[in-house]
C-alpha cells in the first residue's frame, strides 16, 4: 500500500494522468464500497490530492462511511473525459484521519468549510489503472491500459501485448 | 428480484425518472460496481440497455464480466448531470442471459442507441432489489442539500436500501 506520493514517484506519468482526470468534470469521481452484507454500493464523491495524499471527506453518518469503517477496501474511477475518453481507476484502502493538522490542510486545499461531520479519509493507494484508446474515434477503438501496483513496475497493456517498464 | 418491467410498473415515476438519467447522454451510460475474488469492489463504466422489460449490460472479456458470472451481485450509478445533483441507483443480482431472440432485441436496442459491440461481448441482465433516485435543485438555485430521496425495494427481496 503506497501514499500518492509514492505512487507519483513510481508512476509519474500515470499520476499526472489521475491527477488532471480526478480534477475533471467538477472534481466529481465515483467511488465503490462493499457494505456489511457483502454487496458493492457506488457513491459520488470529491477527492482531492493534498501534500502527496489522496484524501476524501465523508459524512461520518453515511452508508460509505460505514462501509470504510467496516472493510476499508474501496475503488475510485475518475469519470472518463479528454478528447479521447481518458479513464483513471485507483484502488486500495482507505481509513480515517485524525491529525488537525492534516485535515485544515486538506479544508485549505478544498476552498470551502467543512462540518464536524464531515471525516476525512485518506486513501492509500494499492493499484491503479490508466486507460487510453488506440485508434480513439473508429468503430472499435482498442483499450490501452497502463497498470501500476504498490512496490512493482508500471505495466502496459495493449492489443494483445503486454510489457512493464 | 424485479425486472426493469416489473420495477417501472410498481414506481412508473422513478423509473422514468431513471431512465432518464441511463440515458441523458443519448448512448446508456453509468457505473457498475461488482465485487472481486477477494471480496474488495470493482467500478468501471458501462452502456447499459433498458430493452424488452429488462436492464441489461454487454460486458467483453474482462474483470467485470468474470466478476458478475463468479457472484452477480452489482451497484449501477448513473453519470452526474451537467447542472445539478440528481442521482439515479440501482442494486440486485445480474445473471447471464442467453436466449437468441433476446440478445438480437437487446442488442439493436443497444446499437441504436449509439453505442458499439465488438461482437464478443457477454449479456447479463440487471434484476433489481433496490432503487434510489436522488433529486436536487439546479446548481445555483438554492441550498442543494439534502435531496429529496425516492427509494423502491423489490416485495421480495430483503435487506435496506
Amino acid at each position: 500500500m503506497a501514499t500518492w506520493a509514492q505512487f507519483a514517484a513510481a508512476a509519474p506519468e500515470m499520476a499526472a494522468r489521475g491527477a488532471w482526470l480526478l480534477g475533471q468534470n467538477g472534481g466529481v469521481a465515483f467511488l465503490a464500497t462493499v457494505r456489511k452484507d457483502g454487496t458493492p454500493q457506488l457513491h459520488p464523491v470529491m477527492p482531492q490530492l493534498v501534500d502527496g495524499g489522496l484524501y476524501v471527506f465523508i459524512v461520518e453518518f453515511s452508508s460509505k462511511a460505514r462501509d470504510l469503517a467496516n472493510r476499508g477496501s474501496y475503488a475510485l474511477h475518475g469519470i472518463p473525459a479528454g478528447p479521447e475518453n481518458e479513464e483513471f481507476l485507483v484502488r486500495g484502502r482507505a481509513r480515517p484521519i485524525d491529525d488537525a493538522g492534516v485535515r485544515a490542510r486538506a479544508i485549505e486545499v478544498c476552498g470551502y468549510p467543512k462540518m464536524d461531520w464531515e471525516t476525512l479519509y485518506h486513501f492509500e493507494v494499492e493499484h491503479a489503472l490508466t486507460t487510453t484508446w488506440a485508434d480513439w474515434g473508429t468503430a472499435h477503438p482498442e483499450p490501452v491500459f497502463r497498470r501500476w501496483r504498490a512496490g512493482g513496475p508500471v505495466e502496459t497493456v495493449g492489443g494483445g501485448e503486454a510489457t512493464s517498464g | 428480484m424485479a425486472t426493469w418491467a416489473q420495477f417501472e410498473a410498481a414506481a412508473p415515476e422513478m423509473a422514468a425518472a431513471g431512465r432518464a438519467l441511463l440515458y441523458q447522454f443519448g448512448t446508456g451510460l453509468a457505473y457498475l460496481a461488482t465485487l472481486r475474488k477477494d471480496g474488495a469492489p470493482r467500478i468501471h463504466p458501462i452502456c447499459p440497455a433498458i430493452a424488452e422489460g429488462g436492464l441489461f449490460g454487454l460486458i467483453i472479456p474482462s474483470p467485470k464480466q468474470h466478476d458478475l458470472l463468479r457472484d452477480g451481485r452489482y451497484a449501477v450509478h448513473s453519470f452526474p448531470m451537467p447542472d445539478r445533483d440528481d442521482e439515479f441507483y440501482l442494486a440486485g443480482t445480474a445473471h447471464r442471459v442467453d436466449d437468441p431472440d433476446l440478445l438480437a432485441a437487446v442488442l439493436a436496442a443497444y446499437l441504436a442507441s449509439g453505442a458499439t459491440s465488438s461482437g464478443h461481448e457477454t449479456f447479463f441482465e440487471f434484476g433489481i432489489e433496490r432503487a434510489l433516485l436522488a433529486t436536487y435543485p439546479k446548481r445555483g438555485d438554492g441550498p442543494g442539500w439534502p435531496p429529496t430521496y425516492t427509494k423502491w425495494r423489490d416485495p421480495g427481496s430483503r435487506g435496506r436500501i
